[in-house]
Parts: structure tokens; C-alpha cells; sequence
């Protein structure tokens, strides 16, 4: 068990406004951690300044991510180094065949390790066996990256594309906000055959319904731009039972 | 007013004239032509449709009207095709090929078919050269060009092209002209380009009429490469008949000016039009299409789809005209422009105009204009994708919507082959 990422004292704000105000988390590999927190607390943020979101600005601290300064890496450079962030709000690209989108990230991922790019035959192979792997309906390949897919079809695509992608890091952005019951049970499912004991996870989540079905290592939550508190498994539960007021009030 | 330009246009068109111009059969709707192109003048910008486009410079310099020569042909890459040359607007049958043409298929130098019944019924009877000084002036100036002729419950298996081989060594000026007529439930496919000399300066001034029958159907792909120093005006003319198809791609990669006039009269009903056009352009390009589409008669649908991609300080026009006449009930109307401004000095004019006088009609239009999406663009750098490679797939499909439409399909990829050219 090695780190993979140690984020220390991080602030982060957005168009002059503070927004993380010192976070510190350590990753190691194998291990499942979720930050819960209500609305506006900057779970969001941390996942997107993890990702290379550019319209933040970083204040203070560090991010060590297998002996990289992760802060110094384009966003590109960060996923091919193995970042991957399912989005919150995945973006539609009218036009944009998904199978050619597939096959520029995989193979540009590849080509960073050192392997041989997949030809189109291989590709079609692999996209064919993770895409059964989270229930992805096979004929959402044919169309433009996530256009006029429903919120399910989405968050299913994003979680497919990591399976694709294979990172080091995978960090979910509130994967369950927006699904019905079958979808989220799904996406954990294809998330829980993702675990191994080479990757980290990182699972922002508001609500603990998620975390019945992907059981983290580690819960953290997250109140004014800080980790407040963290714990095991059953933090959540408390947090499901009491409401976040609790937390805060604490602080 | 000062016509000083037009009557150098005078001047040449009675040397031309004097030097074996325009046959004999042609030559009163020549002189038609030359008489009104001398009271209408150029378009100047004080006249509406040419508000964004200054044509002035490209007109006010000299040119010469070239002799053909020697040439060689190059053609499309993954294009097999009828194929026929003209070298400075005069055919060349040694670089045609026009062999394995079907039964009921004609395609003709103008020179040979000038007398021809159709040819005196039909001939400059779609282009109007009445409003349109360069339709005027090319057909001032009718000398040869390509007619196609398509009989009646005939289909052709392989597109026609025709191709305009422009060669000088001083600046030129070469007027193609097509006729087309396919008749009652006939179709075909044609594709034109050009093909220019390397770094010649030149102006096309080309004009197309098509004549569709009656549940025929006619593709057209308009292919034009440009360089800064070629200038190409373009008069689409279409007449339908009713149940009839046509569709129209216009393909623009780089030039000096561009003007695209493309004038649709679907004049019976249930007639279908579609219009779709790229336009890529960047240093100081201009390129201006402009459609007219008259709904005449009820039950016709007509489309128009048109999207653009503008870097440096090119500029962009797009003007959609639509007229729904009175008694032309049911018509369905659409219009679509799309255009990305690569720079903040690249700009892009987009104007609808609609005019309705039937009240039973579905008539939309939209125009967006903007930088390239920048959440699709971190989405993309997200997943491990270099930012030149994000930009270069996002803005290869916002083009190959268009390429993907397009029925001529054995030229897709030689058009996102231009494409990315374009975008390198």
C-alpha cells in the first residue's frame, strides 16, 4: 500500500472568492474514501481543481501525486498520468462520434505508458466488454459523446470511460446525483468491479444512499471549505440519521 | 454614375464578340445580357444582399480572358466519376471522360449543342440575369460550358464531374456556366471544382442553372478551394418541378472573396430543397453565401444548414432569404447557421430574412455565433487528449456535420482531408 495522492493545506478560490480553505487528504492505493458535505461546502471543487479546472485559482498548499506536483500538470497531462473525474455534469459534444473520442483518450493514455495505440478492431473489442460491464446500452457508441443522453445514460458513459481508461486515481463527482435506483445500483456495480488494489477512489457524495452500494474505506466530511471530520463506514450512517447541522454546529 | 469599370467590361465584351464570341444561336440573349450588365453596373455595398461584401477591389483590377492551353487534370481523390474538362472555360474532350455514360445520358460542350430545342427554350431562362450583374456578364460572355441532359426515368449510378482547370500565367478571368436539365423521374449527382494553377491570381465568375423534373432528383456539391489571390462568384440557379428533390452542397476552403449566390424556385408542390454549406476560412478570406429559396406553390419543404469556421480576420456572411408566397399553404421552412470564431478579429454576419404571406406554414431559422465550447473542451483534455488534438476533433465535427450530409459519399474523405488542412 503506497500513496498515490497527499493533498496538504490546499486553498482554492474561485474569481477572488476562497472556496477550499486547507484541505489535507492522503490516498493510498486500494483504498475507497468519500467526502459528504452539504451544498456549497466544496466538494465539487476539490474534485474539479484535482481534474485541472482552470477556473480556479490555487492559494496555498501542495498535491503530491506519485511524487508529481499535481498543481504544475495541464489537465491533459494530469489524465494521462492516470486522473480521472467522472463529472458531475458530463458535457454534450454534438458531432463528436464517440468511438473517435474513445479512441484519441485511450490511445493517447496508452501511448504515455508506453503502449502500442489500439486499432480500431481492438478498441471495439474492449469498449464492447466494459460497456457490458456497467450495463452501457451498446448503441450509445454509435451516437455523439453523451447527446441527448438521459442523466442515467451520462453518468453510466462516465463510468464506462473510466473503466476504458484504467486510471490510478478515479474521482466520482456526485456519480449518483440525478439517478434512479436500477442506475445507481449499475454504476456501483460497474464501480465495484473497478476496485483493485492498484487504484485509489475518491467519491464526492451528498447523499449516503451511494455509499450502501460502494462501500468506502474512509468518510470524510466537508463543511466551509475544510475536512471536518472523518471516520469509517458508519460516519456516513450518522450523517444520514442527524443531517449535516450537527457537523456545523460543531465548528 | 461612374461606370468606368463596367465599360472596360464593354470594351472586351466587343472585342470578344468581334474574335468569334458567342455562337450565332446565342447571340441575342448575349446581347440582352451585356445591355443590362451595363445598366445595372456592379453591386456596389448601398445595395442590401452585398451590405458585407465589397466586391469593388477584385472587379477594378485587370484581368485577361484566356485561351485554352495544354493541361493535365488531377481530379478527387476517391472520386470515380463521369468526368468532364474545361481548361479556361472551353471543354476538353482528350481530358474527359465521358465513355461509359448510360443510355439516355447526354453530357455536351455548349459549343456543340448551342442550337439545340432546350438549349433555346431553357437557356439563361433560370439564371436571371436581369437583377444579377454576374449572371449578366457570364452570360455576356456565354461562349462554352457543360450541359447535362438526363432523360426522362433515367438514374445515373456515378456523379458527373465536371471540372473548371484554370491555367495563366497573368491574372484571369474565367466564366464557366452549367446548364442542367434532368427530367421526370430522373436523378443524378454532380460535383464541381476547380482546379487552379499554383499561386495564379484569378476570379471565376460561374453560373448553374438546374432544371429538376418532375420526381427527379439532382445533388449538387459545389467544391471551392481557394488561395488568397482566387476570387470565385458563384449563381446557383434551381427550378423544381413538383415531387421533385434537389440538394445543394457548397464547400468553401479559403479564397480571397467568396460570394454565393444559390436562388431556389420551387415552383410546383411537394417539392424538397436542401441546402447545406461549410465555409473554413482564415488570413483575410471572405466569404459570403447567400440563399434565396421561393416557396411558389403549397406542400414543399426546403432546409438549409449552413456552418462556418472563421480564424485570423477572416469574415463570415450568411444570408437566408425565404419567400413564402400567398397561396403556398404548408410549406415547412428551415433555416440553420452555425459559425465558431477561432480569434477575436475573425467575424461573422448572419441574416435571415423570411417573408411569409401564407398563414398555414412552419417557418423556423436560428444563428449561432461563438468561440469554441470551452466545457467540451476540458471535458475532452479531461479524459487524456492534448489540447491541439481537443480543438482539432471538436472542430472536425462541428464540420463533418456538414460532410456527413452530404449524398456524394465517396468524397467524405477527401472533404475532412480539406478540412483539416484548413485547421492545421
Amino acid at each position: 500500500m503506497k500513496p498515490i495522492i497527499e493533498i496538504k493545506g490546499l486553498k482554492a478560490s474561485v474569481e477572488g472568492m476562497p472556496i477550499l480553505k486547507g484541505v489535507d487528504l492522503t490516498i493510498n492505493s486500494g483504498e475507497v474514501h468519500a467526502i459528504m458535505g452539504p451544498n456549497g461546502s466544496g466538494k465539487s471543487t476539490l474534485a474539479s481543481v484535482l481534474a485541472g479546472n482552470e477556473d480556479y485559482e490555487i492559494e496555498d498548499g501542495t498535491v503530491d501525486y506519485l511524487g508529481h506536483d499535481l498543481l504544475e500538470m495541464d489537465v491533459d497531462e494530469r489524465a494521462r498520468e492516470g486522473v480521472f473525474l467522472a463529472f458531475q455534469y458530463p458535457v454534450e459534444l454534438p458531432g463528436v462520434s464517440t468511438m473517435n473520442f474513445l479512441k484519441q483518450a485511450v490511445n493517447s493514455v496508452r501511448e504515455h505508458r508506453g503502449q502500442e495505440p489500439l486499432g480500431a478492431a481492438a478498441l471495439l473489442r474492449l469498449a464492447k466488454d466494459k460497456a457490458a460491464l456497467i450495463e452501457l446500452d451498446a448503441r450509445l457508441k454509435q451516437r455523439s459523446v453523451n447527446q441527448g443522453f438521459s442523466g442515467g445514460e451520462k453518468k453510466r458513459n462516465e463510468i464506462f470511460q473510466l473503466a476504458m481508461l484504467e486510471p490510478t486515481l478515479a474521482i466520482l463527482d456526485e456519480t449518483d446525483s440525478g439517478l434512479d435506483i436500477d442506475a445507481l445500483r449499475s454504476v456501483s456495480h460497474g464501480v465495484n468491479q473497478l476496485r483493485n488494489p492498484d487504484r485509489g477512489f475518491l467519491i464526492i457524495t451528498h447523499y449516503q444512499r451511494l455509499l450502501n452500494y460502494i462501500e468506502p474505506d474512509f468518510v470524510h466530511v466537508m463543511a466551509g471549505g475544510r475536512l471536518v471530520r472523518s471516520g469509517g463506514r458508519d460516519l456516513a450512517v450518522e450523517l444520514e440519521e442527524h443531517g449535516y447541522d450537527w457537523i456545523q454546529t460543531d465548528h | 454614375m461612374d461606370h468606368r469599370v463596367e465599360d472596360r467590361f464593354l470594351a472586351a465584351y466587343e472585342r470578344f464578340q468581334s474574335l468569334n464570341g458567342t455562337a450565332t444561336p446565342l447571340l441575342s440573349l448575349s446581347q440582352n445580357a451585356i445591355e443590362r450588365f451595363v445598366k445595372k453596373g456592379f453591386p456596389k455595398r448601398k445595395n442590401e444582399s452585398w451590405k458585407y461584401t465589397n466586391i469593388t477591389p477584385v472587379i477594378n483590377r485587370t484581368y485577361q480572358i484566356v485561351d485554352p492551353v495544354d493541361a493535365t487534370v488531377k481530379g478527387l481523390d476517391g472520386l470515380d466519376a463521369h468526368q468532364a474538362v474545361f481548361v479556361n472555360g472551353r471543354f476538353a474532350p482528350a481530358l474527359s471522360k465521358l465513355d461509359s455514360l448510360p443510355k439516355g445520358v447526354m453530357v455536351e460542350s455548349l459549343c456543340d449543342v448551342s442550337d439545340n430545342d432546350l438549349i433555346q427554350s431553357h437557356l439563361g431562362s433560370y439564371a436571371n440575369y436581369e437583377d444579377e450583374p454576374f449572371t449578366a456578364l457570364n452570360t455576356a460572355f456565354l461562349k462554352d460550358g457543360a450541359v447535362i441532359q438526363v432523360s426522362s426515368d433515367t438514374k445515373l449510378d456515378q456523379p458527373v464531374h465536371i471540372i473548371n482547370r484554370i491555367i495563366s500565367g497573368e491574372p484571369a478571368i474565367v466564366q464557366p456556366r452549367i446548364f442542367i436539365y434532368a427530367d421526370n423521374r430522373s436523378s443524378l449527382q454532380v460535383v464541381h471544382s476547380k482546379e487552379y494553377t499554383d499561386s495564379i491570381s484569378a476570379l471565376t465568375n460561374s453560373v448553374i442553372e438546374i432544371y429538376v423534373g418532375q420526381e427527379g432528383q439532382v445533388d449538387f456539391l459545389d467544391l471551392q478551394i481557394g488561395t488568397p489571390q482566387t476570387s470565385q462568384v458563384t449563381n446557383l440557379s434551381v427550378y423544381q418541378q413538383s415531387d421533385s428533390k434537389f440538394q445543394s452542397d457548397v464547400f468553401t476552403f479559403g479564397g480571397e472573396i467568396v460570394r454565393n449566390n444559390l436562388s431556389i424556385h420551387a415552383d410546383a408542390e411537394h417539392c424538397e430543397s436542401i441546402l447545406n454549406g461549410l465555409f473554413m476560412a482564415r488570413d483575410r478570406t471572405h466569404i459570403d453565401n447567400n440563399t434565396f429559396v421561393d416557396h411558389a406553390k403549397p406542400n414543399c419543404f426546403s432546409s438549409e444548414y449552413y456552418k462556418g469556421i472563421l480564424d485570423d480576420h477572416a469574415v463570415g456572411v450568411f444570408h437566408g432569404q425565404v419567400l413564402v408566397r400567398e397561396d403556398a399553404q404548408l410549406i415547412n421552412a428551415y433555416q440553420t447557421n452555425r459559425s465558431v470564431l477561432l480569434t477575436d478579429t475573425a467575424r461573422m454576419f448572419s441574416k435571415p430574412a423570411l417573408e411569409i404571406y401564407a398563414d398555414d406554414v412552419k417557418c423556423s431559422h436560428g444563428a449561432t455565433t461563438g468561440q469554441l465550447d470551452k466545457d467540451g473542451l476540458f471535458y475532452l483534455r479531461s479524459r487524456g487528449i492534448s489540447e491541439e488534438n481537443a480543438r482539432q476533433l471538436m472542430l472536425t465535427s462541428f464540420a463533418g456535420d456538414i460532410i456527413e450530409k452530404s449524398p456524394v459519399k465517396a468524397l467524405h474523405e477527401m472533404l475532412y482531408n480539406e478540412v483539416e488542412r484548413m485547421l492545421r
